[in-house]
């Protein structure tokens, strides 16, 4: 019962099967979602940390690989997302009373004079994915916002987008600024037109080509 | 028409043929300054009060305008097509989003209370300032220089500038149907907006586009679906390629910019499309540029499919070995000129090919 609970729920998120409602995908049309399979397994006593672990993280990490690999595109990915946080508001009381923990916060940001969101928010959705509090500052973020909230979760890694050309210049201001309230503070840039060359060169600890790497080197920050 | 391009008629001949999959167009994407004295002596306006009059004022921008292009060099095929470029996808504007102008670019704001519906107003503020601004240039212009079209965008492109990216690629999936419709209905206004456009813009028949160096002797527009990079071959069938067909086929020149690598997946669904003519490509920031070596096979299979082709930030050295590869027939070479000796240098290097 339980191994099936976790299975199904897997599947959901993989295959982006929000709630009962939802259309999607057509071969599971009419049969319980993220939603309400979290809450059945909550009530048949599975812990939300083997919901978390066992489910949302596995099958989040299969729906990264799959992206990476080009089985499946964005509109597959933000549904498995969406299913994802279907499962996850069930779990907030539990985040909330302490008894589920987080891998850690990550802090992330579309870097001022930038307005494009859908790559910062990708990432963001598959970090949290990931098991990790993901602090959402928006696009035409300010440094001092950047700094602030380095100021409010030390330690935390940061992570920086940018869309255009003209804008990834912005970044390395940002992360001087970071550096200097906090030398210790790790930042991952991404973004279509940067590199890993651009990264190094602006002072950035690490280069996130796609979502998969950014977990990567989160889980390698966590882990040291 | 008596321009301030005095080749006009050859670099006009030059495009005709590669419309038509011949000859080389050598230009570059928008100018640079002419040696030595204007064509007249235009004066500057005062400076701009701030960036709304830099951009959104007609009258300030129309003589700006003019005042610059009374100094651009229009060597080689260099077009006389001033710019009034209202945004990258001013069409979402015109279906309500709003415009936002920065230093460098004009930024467009999502529709907050995007309803679903895609609505033209005849009284939208931004669709009068398209009008007004490109009346105030005509007028100006005298005939001297063409004024371009604004780069309108369409499609999924316009619909991420209405309701935001994410939800254009989540409702491929769950509303399939009324994304459908929401294209249809933006293809009609698109219609409905660049034939008012041409008819205050066009010459003699003849317009050009804002970018991408286009000019030809009827309608003529830029097609894209930068989105695309996002969803599968599959959808891009199901929902981009149905949409550019019926511009290709109502627009009688067009060329579509195929933007970065990911992008490349979706080029056979391009080529299918039999009323375009063009393909440009750009590789995108971090990758080797146009007249990099490693493009030359997808300009063969955009050659051999019976377009004509693009090539963006070629330099100098890459002009003869690209040309040596992939032919002289259907070429159109965008150099990135800082002077108009290097455009002379250019000059003599295409000719050998022509």
């Amino acid at each position: 019962m339980k191994s099936e609970l976790l299975n199904t729920l897997f599947e959901c998120v993989e295959f982006g099967k929000i709630n009962l409602e939802s259309p999607y995908p057509p071969q599971m049309k009419g049969m319980p979602g993220a939603d309400e399979i979290t809450r059945e397994a909550l009530e048949s006593g599975i812990t939300p940390d083997e919901i978390l672990n066992e489910a949302l993280i596995a099958a989040m990490d299969k729906v990264g690989q799959k992206f990476s690999e080009k089985k499946i595109f964005v509109p597959q990915m933000l549904l498995s997302a969406k299913a994802m946080n279907a499962s996850m508001a069930h779990l907030k009381p539990y985040f909330a009373d302490g008894s589920v923990k987080r891998k850690g916060v990550f802090i992330l940001g579309t870097v001022f004079g930038d307005l494009h969101d859908i790559g910062k928010n990708l990432v963001g959705m598959m970090i949290e994915g990931a098991g990790w509090e993901v602090i959402d500052l928006g696009v035409d973020v300010k440094i001092d916002a950047f700094v602030n909230k380095v100021k409010e979760y030390p330690g935390a890694p940061v992570g920086i987008s940018a869309l255009l050309s003209t804008t990834m210049i912005n970044i390395k201001p940002v992360i001087e600024a970071i550096k200097m309230v906090s030398p210790k503070t790790k930042v991952i840039v991404g973004g279509a037109p940067l590199s890993a060359e651009f990264a190094e060169s602006i002072g950035a600890d690490a280069y996130g080509r796609n979502p998969q790497e950014g977990i990567k080197w989160l889980e390698s920050v966590y882990r040291s | 028409m008596q321009t301030w391009k005095s080749n006009f008629e050859e670099t006009k001949q030059h495009y005709l043929d590669w419309w038509n999959h011949k000859g080389i167009v050598l230009s570059m994407w928008e100018h640079i300054p002419k040696d030595g004295e204007p064509y007249e002596n235009v004066p500057p306006p005062p400076p701009s009060k701030d960036l709304n009059q830099f951009w959104f004022d007609p009258e300030w921008r129309s003589a700006y305008l003019h005042y610059t292009m009374s100094r651009n060099s229009y060597l080689a095929d260099i077009l006389p097509i001033a710019n009034t470029q209202l945004g990258p996808g001013s069409l979402a504007a015109i279906l309500g989003s709003e415009l936002e102008a920065r230093e460098d670019t004009i930024w467009i704001r999502e529709k907050p209370d995007f309803d679903g519906r895609i609505v033209f107003d005849e009284n939208n503020k931004w669709w009068k300032l398209h009008k007004d601004l490109l009346k105030a240039c005509k007028a100006r212009s005298q005939g001297k220089y063409l004024v371009g079209c604004p780069d309108l965008v369409e499609g999924l492109d316009v619909l991420a500038s209405l309701k935001g990216p994410d939800n254009v690629l989540v409702d491929l999936v769950m509303n399939p149907e009324d994304t459908l419709r929401q294209l249809q209905d933006i293809n009609t206004v698109y219609f409905r907006v660049f034939d008012e456009i041409y008819d205050i813009i066009n010459v003699e028949g003849e317009m050009g586009f804002c970018y991408f160096s286009l000019w030809a002797p009827g309608k003529v527009t830029k097609l894209q679906a930068d989105l695309s990079i996002m969803i599968s071959e599959e959808d891009y069938r199901t929902f981009c390629q149905p949409f550019l067909r019926e511009q290709c086929n109502n627009i009688d020149y067009t060329l579509y910019h195929l933007d970065g690598v990911d992008a490349i997946r979706h080029l056979d669904a391009v080529l299918e499309i039999e009323s375009l003519k063009a393909v440009q490509w750009t590789p995108g920031y971090g990758q080797p540029q146009g007249g990099d070596p490693q493009w030359y096979p997808l300009y063969k299979r955009i050659l051999s499919s019976g377009k004509s082709v693009m090539i963006n930030w070629v330099t100098l050295d890459e002009i003869a070995p690209l040309i040596d590869n992939i032919g002289n027939q259907g070429l159109h070479i965008n150099v990135d000129f800082k002077s108009e000796k290097d455009i002379e240098e250019a000059l003599k290097i295409v000719e050998r090919y022509r």
